[in-house]
C-alpha cells in the first residue's frame, strides 16, 4: 500500500535478557501463536501491541508459565526455560501483573504484597511459627516509598483503595521480590487520566531500576510515553518490531491493523 | 502447602520482631488485626446487633419478671448453648471460604451417637470414646472436603449428600432408642462448673496474657521503626476486657460458677482466633475466601486450604456432639439435627461473618452465640409456642443476612466517596 517504510533497527547492541524464539501454542484447532519471536531487554520498556485476539495474552501467559507452549523456546539470559507453572516463572525472576490484578480485597496492603510468601517468626521453636507482621509491614512501607507509591496506610484494606492505587499495589507486589522481568497486562485500561499518569510513572521507575518491562496495551499514547520498543502481533505472529523513537503513531497503527506491511526485524 | 518463597527481597530485612500482634498506625481510622482489618464500616454494622441484644435482654427480663437477667438463667444459657457456638467456629471457617456445610446438624448427631455408643455400649473409656468420635467426624469432614476441593463438586451438593448419609448412620447407631451415658468425665463436660478460685485465676491470666502480648507488640513495632496505636487506647482495651471478664465471672460465681462448657468454648475461640489471624495458614484461608484466583496465582495450595477447612468443620461437629452428650448424659435421635444448622449459621452471620467469603473473625461465635442463646432461652422462659420460635429464628437469620448485604453496599458507597474525594 505504501512503498516507503521506515527503517527499523534493534535498539540495543547487547543481547536481550528475555528471548522468545518460534513460540507455538494451539488451543485445539485455534493456532493462537504461530512461531512468535519476541525479546525484552533490561532497562527498557517493551510494548506488546496487536488487535483483539492477536495472541498477546497467550504469549505472555507462556512466558509467565500459565500456558505451556507447544513449540519454540523461551530463553532467559541465554538459558532455555521450561516453565510448567506460574511459580516456575516467578522463581526464574519473571513476575506478571494480570489485568484483573489478582488482589484480595478483604486483606490489607501488607497481606497482599506478601500473599503466598508470608514471613514468619518462631513463637514456640519447632511447633508454632506466627506471621511476622512488623517485618512485613516495614518492608512493605519501604518498598512502596522506593516506588513512590502513595497510599494512606499499608494497613488499609485493598478494597478501600482507588483503581490507580490498586494497580500500583499489584505492581509493587510483583517487584517486591526483585524480578528481572515484569509483565504488565493492560495496566492503564480501567484508569482515569491522573491515575494513568501515576501508573505510567511507575512503569518508568521500573525501567530506571534496570528491569526488563513488558507492557501490553491498546493505548497509543501510553506506548509513546513510556515504551522504548514495540512488538506488534497479528493473527498469532509478530508482524513488526520497532524502536519507538524511529516511528510515528501512524506507523504503529498501520502495523496493528495490517494496512501496511512491514519487514519484521527478527534477526540480530 | 506449596511454597513460592524466593530469597531475594528488595529491601534489607530488619531485625526480626519477637511476637506477631495486631496494631495499626495511629493515623488510620481502623483497627488492624494482622492482615484482616476491622474497618469502621464493619464496626457500624455490628453496633445494631449490640443494641438489638440489649433490647431483647430488657424485653425478656421485663416479660419474665426479672428471671432472664439472673445468674441462674445466664448460667443455664451458657451451659446449654456453648456447644452451638463451638460448632459455629467450624461454620465461620467454611463461610470464610464462601462455601456452605449443610451436613453439620447430622454430623453433630453422628458424633452424639458415636460418643454415646462407644462410652455406654462398647464400654470404652471417656478419653477413647471422645477421641474416636472427634476423629471420625474430622474424617467425615475431610472426606466431604476431598470431594469439594479435589473433585470440585459444589459444597452445597456434597454436604447435602453428607446430610443424608450422616443422618442414616447416626439413626442406625442409635436404633431409635436413647443411649444413656453414665461416664462421670463425659457428664462433667456438660454439667460441671469451674471452682470460683480457678475462674478468677483464669480471668487474671487472660488479662495478663493480653497485656503481655500488647507490650511485646509495642516493642516489636518500636524495633521495626513502625508507628503504634496510642497507649491510652490499649490500656482502655485491657481495662475493658478485665471489667467484662470480672462481671461474667462474678455473676456466674454467684450461682454455681463458670460452666465447664463455657470454658471449653472460650478456649476453642481463642485457639482458633490465633490460628486464623496469627498463622500463615489462617492468612491463606482469608486469601482463598477473598479471591481464589489471586491466591492460586500467588502459589497458595488452594485445594489443600479448602480441604483443611472442611476438616475443621467436621472436627468442630465432633466436639459439639461430645459436649451435647455431656450435657444431656444421653444420646438419642432428637439430641441434634438439622435445626442446629440454622442456629449455627445465624450465629456466624449475626457475629459479622459474610456469606460471600473472606470477611469475619472467629470472635463472631461469642456475639452471635449470645444472641441466639438469649432468644432461645427467653422464648422458652416465656413459654412461647415452639412453632413460633422457628418463625422468629428464621426471620432473625434473614435479618442478619440483610444487614450483611446492606452493610457491604454502604461500604461500597463509602469507597466511592473516598475515591471521588481524592480525585
Ligand atoms: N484458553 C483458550 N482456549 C481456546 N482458545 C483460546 C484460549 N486463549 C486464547 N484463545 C484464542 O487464541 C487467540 C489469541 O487470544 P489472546 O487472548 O492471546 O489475544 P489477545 O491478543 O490477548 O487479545 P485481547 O487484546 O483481546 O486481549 C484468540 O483467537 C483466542 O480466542
Ligand atoms: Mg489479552
Amino acid at each position: 500500500m505504501q512503498s516507503e517504510a521506515p527503517s527499523y533497527s534493534r535498539a540495543t547492541a547487547e543481547e536481550p535478557l528475555l528471548q522468545v524464539r518460534g513460540l507455538v501454542k494451539n488451543f485445539g484447532a485455534v493456532e493462537a501463536l504461530r512461531g512468535v519471536d519476541f525479546e525484552a531487554s533490561v532497562g527498557q520498556v517493551t510494548a506488546l501491541l496487536g488487535d483483539n485476539g492477536a495472541g498477546k495474552s497467550t504469549l505472555i501467559k507462556c512466558i509467565a508459565g500459565t500456558h505451556v507452549p507447544d513449540g519454540g523456546e523461551i530463553l532467559l539470559g541465554g538459558a532455555p526455560q521450561h516453565f510448567r507453572t506460574p511459580i516456575d516463572a516467578t522463581r526464574a525472576g519473571i513476575e506478571t501483573v494480570y489485568q484483573d490484578l489478582a488482589l484480595c480485597d478483604n486483606l490489607d496492603v501488607v497481606a497482599n504484597l506478601f500473599l503466598g510468601r508470608e514471613e514468619g517468626q518462631t513463637l514456640i521453636p519447632g511447633v508454632v511459627r506466627t506471621l511476622d507482621e512488623e517485618d512485613m509491614e516495614k518492608r512493605a512501607s519501604e518498598a512502596l516509598s522506593t516506588l513512590r507509591i502513595n497510599i494512606p496506610s499499608v494497613r488499609n484494606q485493598v478494597a478501600q483503595l482507588s483503581g490507580g492505587q490498586r494497580q500500583s499495589i499489584a505492581v509493587a507486589k510483583a517487584v517486591l521480590w526483585s524480578p528481572q522481568v515484569v509483565i504488565l497486562d493492560e495496566p492503564t485500561a480501567a484508569l482515569g487520566v491522573a491515575q494513568t499518569r501515576q501508573v505510567l510513572d511507575l512503569v518508568l521507575r521500573l525501567r530506571e531500576r534496570g528491569l526488563a518491562v513488558i507492557v501490553i496495551t491498546h493505548n497509543m499514547v501510553d506506548v509513546f510515553e513510556v515504551a522504548d520498543r514495540a512488538s506488534v502481533m497479528r493473527l498469532g505472529s509478530r508482524v513488526a518490531s520497532f524502536n519507538i523513537k524511529e516511528v510515528t503513531p501512524d506507523d504503529v497503527v498501520a502495523a496493528i491493523t495490517g494496512s501496511r506491511s512491514f519487514e519484521t526485524v527478527a534477526q540480530a | 502447602m506449596s511454597e513460592a518463597k524466593t530469597p531475594r527481597p528488595t529491601v534489607a530485612a530488619p531485625a526480626p520482631a519477637s511476637i506477631a500482634a495486631d496494631g495499626s498506625p495511629a493515623a488510620v481510622r481502623s483497627t488492624a488485626f494482622g492482615g484482616i482489618t476491622l474497618s469502621w464500616d464493619k464496626l457500624l454494622t455490628t453496633v445494631p446487633i449490640y443494641i438489638g441484644l440489649i433490647v431483647i435482654w430488657l424485653y425478656f427480663d421485663s416479660q419474665t419478671a426479672g428471671k432472664f437477667i439472673g445468674a441462674r438463667n445466664l448460667s443455664e444459657m451458657a451451659q446449654e448453648f456453648s456447644y452451638e457456638a463451638v460448632l459455629a467456629i467450624g461454620v465461620v471457617f467454611v463461610l470464610l471460604l464462601g462455601e456452605i456445610d449443610l451436613s453439620l446438624g447430622y454430623l453433630t448427631l453422628l458424633s452424639v451417637a458415636l460418643t454415646a455408643s462407644f462410652s455406654a455400649l462398647s464400654q470404652y473409656s471417656a478419653g477413647v470414646s471422645i477421641l474416636l468420635a472427634i476423629v471420625i467426624c474430622t474424617l467425615c469432614g475431610l472426606l466431604q472436603g476431598m470431594l469439594i476441593a479435589w473433585v470440585r463438586m459444589p459444597s452445597f451438593v456434597v454436604t447435602l449428600g453428607g446430610f443424608l448419609i450422616f443422618e442414616g448412620i447416626a439413626y442406625h447407631i442409635l436404633a431409635g432408642s436413647t443411649i444413656n451415658v453414665f461416664d462421670p468425665f463425659i457428664s462433667s463436660i456438660g454439667t460441671y462448673y469451674l471452682s470460683n478460685t480457678v475462674s478468677w485465676i483464669v480471668a487474671v491470666i487472660v488479662v495478663a496474657a493480653y497485656v503481655l502480648a500488647k507490650v511485646a507488640n509495642y516493642r516489636a513495632r518500636a524495633k521495626a521503626g513502625l508507628p503504634h496505636a496510642p497507649v491510652a487506647r490499649t490500656v482502655a482495651a485491657a481495662i475493658a476486657i478485665g471489667v467484662v471478664l470480672a462481671i461474667i465471672v462474678a455473676t456466674l460465681n454467684s450461682y454455681r460458677g463458670v460452666p465447664v462448657a463455657l470454658a471449653i468454648l472460650a478456649a476453642f475461640t481463642i485457639v482458633f482466633w490465633f490460628f486464623a489471624s496469627k498463622l500463615q495458614i489462617g492468612r491463606r484461608i482469608y486469601a482463598v475466601g477473598g479471591n481464589l484466583e489471586a491466591a492460586r496465582r500467588a502459589g497458595i495450595n488452594t485445594t489443600a486450604v479448602r480441604w483443611l477447612v472442611f476438616g475443621i468443620s467436621g472436627m468442630m461437629a465432633g466436639v459439639a456432639g461430645v459436649m451435647l452428650v455431656g450435657y444431656s448424659a444421653a444420646g438419642s435421635t432428637t439430641t441434634a439435627g438439622p435445626d442446629l444448622l440454622l442456629d449455627v449459621i445465624s450465629i456466624a452471620v449475626i457475629g459479622g461473618v459474610s456469606l460471600t467469603g473472606g470477611k469475619g473473625t472467629v470472635w463472631a461465635v461469642l456475639l452471635g452465640g449470645l444472641v441466639i442463646a438469649s432468644l432461645d432461652s427467653g422464648l422458652n422462659l416465656m413459654a412461647t409456642d415452639p412453632y413460633y420460635v422457628y418463625v422468629i429464628k428464621g426471620a432473625i437469620l434473614l435479618a442478619a443476612i440483610g444487614i450483611d448485604v446492606i452493610g457491604k453496599r454502604s461500604s461500597g458507597f463509602s469507597w466511592l466517596r473516598r475515591r471521588t474525594a481524592r480525585a
